[in-house]
Formats: C-alpha cells, sequence, structure tokens
C-alpha cells in the first residue's frame, strides 16, 4: 500500500478569523462611507497564541528573529505578558493621543505580507495638517453565536486638521514586554480595499472582530 | 491573508496514519484572547468567566509568581499518567458546541478496562519555524494496555492558565470530534500531534 493511502485527512479549517469594518461619520451623523474586509493577522499575532503553549514559560520560544517589535527591532523573548500589573497579555485597547496602542490608521499601501511589523506610513495623532485625533480605543466582550465566539476591538479618529485626511491602511498596535523592555507589536494589518477620504469634521471609525468557529 | 490551521494527526503503532483537520477552538479560548488583549489582570479574569473541566466559572490567566512565569493559557507540561490537563482523548461522539468544556467521555490513565496510559507531553519548543509556511506540534503519547480495544473518537487540550489568588484551573480550549474512529488494540499506542500551521 502506497504510504498516502494510509492516511485519512479532511480539509483545512481557519482555527481563527478577523475581519473589519471602517465607517466614516459626518459632523451631523451620517455614515457616509462604509468598508468591510477580510482581516490579514500577522506572524505577531499567531506567535503570541503559540507562545502560550510554551511550558518553560515566555524565554523559550519566539527568539528574535520571528517576532520585530515595530521599530524593525528584534524582539528578545516573546510575549511575557503579565509584569507587576503594569504588563498583561498584549495590551491592544488605546488610550487617547496614543498611537503606539491600539488601532492605528496609516496612509501608506504597501501590499500586506504575514511577517509585516508595522504600518507603511502611520498618521500621527494631532491636528496639524495629515494628523487625525486617536481617540480612546475600547475591547468589547465576547458574543457567543455559534459557531463563532468573537469580540471587538474598535477605535475613533476624528479629522480636525481642517483638510481631508487620505486613510489607506489600518491595523492593530499591541503592547508586549519582554522582562527588560517594553515595545509594541504590529498584530494586524490590512490595507484597504480603496482609500478613504475622511473630511475635516468627520470621524472615521475602525472596527476589528477577531473570532474563532467551530 | 495569514491563516493559522490545525492538523490532529495519530499514528498508530500498526503504522496507520489518520489525519483530522482541526476545527474546535471552544469559547474558554475566545474568552482567554479577549483577556489577551484586554490587559485583563488574573484575579480580574478575561470578560465573563470561562468554565473549568468541572463546569465552574473561573477566571484566569497569565501569572508572575516570582521567578516563575505562566503564560496567558500556559498548559503546563503534563506529566505521565496525568489525565487532567494537557493533551486529552475521548470516546465520545457528541458534536461539538462552542460551550463545550470537557471532552464526552474522556479515557481515564490506567489500565483497568476503558483506560489508557498517559506519556509526558512533549512540545515542539524553541521557534516558530522560518519561511511562508510555520508550524508548531505538540506531542503526546497513548498506550492500550487495558484487557480491550478502546476507540478513540475525541482528542482535546486542556490548558493551566493561573488565578493569583487561587492557583491554576484545568480549562479546555478545544475539542475534536474525529471523522473515523481510531481503534487502538491492546498493546498497540497511538502518537497524537497537534500541528499549528501558519500559511502566509
Amino acid at each position: 500500500m502506497a504510504e498516502d493511502e494510509t492516511v485519512k485527512k479532511e480539509d483545512d479549517h481557519d482555527l481563527i478569523g478577523c475581519e473589519y469594518e471602517i465607517e466614516v461619520i459626518d459632523k451631523d451623523g451620517n455614515v457616509t462611507e462604509r468598508q468591510k474586509g477580510k482581516n490579514s493577522l500577522l506572524i505577531q499575532f499567531i506567535g503570541s497564541i503559540i507562545s502560550a503553549l510554551d511550558p518553560n514559560g515566555y524565554n523559550t520560544i519566539c527568539p528574535s528573529t520571528d517576532v520585530k517589535n515595530v521599530a524593525g527591532g528584534a524582539a528578545s523573548n516573546m510575549l511575557y505578558q503579565y509584569n507587576s500589573n503594569t504588563y498583561c497579555g498584549i495590551p491592544s485597547a488605546g488610550t487617547f493621543g496614543v498611537i503606539t496602542n491600539g488601532i492605528v490608521v496609516g496612509s501608506g499601501n504597501t501590499p500586506v505580507t504575514a511577517d509585516d511589523y508595522k504600518l507603511a506610513t502611520i498618521i500621527t495623532h494631532g491636528v496639524g495638517a495629515g494628523q487625525l485625533q486617536a481617540q480612546a480605543g475600547a475591547i468589547q466582550d465576547v458574543v457567543l453565536a455559534s459557531p463563532r465566539a468573537s469580540f471587538r476591538i474598535d477605535r475613533t479618529f476624528i479629522n480636525g486638521s481642517g483638510a481631508p485626511v487620505t486613510v489607506r491602511e489600518i491595523g492593530i498596535y499591541s503592547l508586549w514586554y519582554d522582562g527588560g523592555v517594553g515595545s509594541q507589536i504590529c498584530t494586524c494589518r490590512d490595507v484597504l480595499l480603496a482609500p478613504v477620504a475622511v473630511a475635516n469634521g468627520s470621524t472615521l471609525f475602525v472596527k476589528y472582530t477577531i473570532y474563532i468557529s467551530i | 491573508m495569514t491563516k493559522l490551521t490545525g492538523i490532529i494527526r495519530i499514528t498508530k503503532s500498526t503504522g496507520e496514519i489518520y489525519e483530522y483537520p482541526m476545527h474546535s477552538f471552544v469559547q474558554n479560548f475566545a474568552y482567554m484572547l479577549n483577556g489577551l488583549c484586554n490587559k485583563s489582570l488574573p484575579n480580574a479574569g478575561v470578560g465573563t468567566p470561562m468554565k473549568d473541566t468541572a463546569n465552574v466559572s473561573r477566571l484566569a490567566g497569565a501569572y508572575n509568581a516570582g521567578v516563575t512565569w505562566y503564560n496567558w493559557f500556559y498548559t503546563a507540561a503534563a506529566a505521565i499518567g496525568i489525565d487532567t490537563y494537557g493533551m486529552v482523548v475521548g470516546t465520545g461522539v457528541t458534536p461539538v458546541a462552542l460551550t463545550d468544556y470537557k471532552l464526552d467521555v474522556p479515557i481515564a490513565q490506567g489500565v483497568g478496562a476503558g483506560q489508557m496510559r498517559y506519556s509526558g507531553a512533549s512540545y515542539q519548543v524553541g521557534k516558530i519555524s522560518s519561511g511562508a509556511n510555520r508550524s508548531f506540534k505538540l506531542i503526546r503519547w497513548f498506550t492500550n494496555d487495558s484487557p480491550g480495544a478502546i476507540t478513540v473518537n475525541e482528542v482535546g487540550f486542556i490548558a493551566r492558565p493561573y488565578n493569583h489568588l487561587l492557583g491554576q484551573f484545568n480549562i479546555l480550549i478545544c475539542r475534536d470530534v474525529l471523522a473515523v474512529p481510531v481503534v487502538v488494540g491492546v498493546g498497540e499506542l497511538i502518537t497524537v500531534e497537534m500541528s499549528f500551521q501558519i500559511t502566509a
């Protein structure tokens, strides 16, 4: 009997998925544009899951070459996920004005690769030309709707720059800690199906939904 | 798009090989992911509590116990004879539900009727392999030294997240019912591998 005849197989199934939705809301509260897409989880996100299976703790998995922080530097150790109540997990909500954590947006359109470690061209926080005001993000509770269990990460960005700002990419930056250095890793990145122009005074609402499916 | 897929591969000592795609992270795993992203402290929990294998609500996550760090669903290396965590097998055939918190009919450690001997667990630790397709593997061996054949129908994995006030809990994070049952004869051994594959 040939070797492959002894192997009984089925088709593959995605264990974890992620989707995004963005809305542009004008100053009167009307949704003027909406886009949905399937997200590209990056090596950093999946690595953080796999690292948890390591029975020996934080420092024996995902050495430097596998995970990079957003500065492109090597992450000396993979996620360490708890530090005297300061770091636990890969905090991904983001606080007001901070674009090193949480959902981030950018103007770059370089195609996504699994090894991306940052947005191509991040849009900074502020009211100057080309800037958006990053609001505090949120991580919603888990929703059970068989076959899915999911939760949403969301954040809004307000354009107070005085001119339209074009968004072409979105992503999530998460905090991590290796015991000596705190930094950020890019866990998701997507290039939008079409660029989105956020008018002055409008709000961009970005929503990521992470799910498992049986 | 980057994908995470899983394969359960069972190799019998007789040479027969079975492969099944993993389908089933259960709701406990979604709560853990939520807590991971939400900076939840172990004692503060992960949103709605998970259910341990006794169907008791638990709040748990990662924890630093002095020099020992527990990952956010720290699995521990299950030792020989441990059937309460790590990779586990069962005979149940009830379809998987999101709310599963234990195997349908777990096979207990032992040599009595319907029991199997659980080896220590092995983890392919180190790094995620490089290149476009990266993988990571968990392995455990099960031997049938009982008086009769045993049919393995389900495979699961039980993690051990930590609550710094209460200790570790056994939390089922995935369960799969095998499309083709694996009959393990007396004296036979099966090698069960869970391989997680990242496809760029």
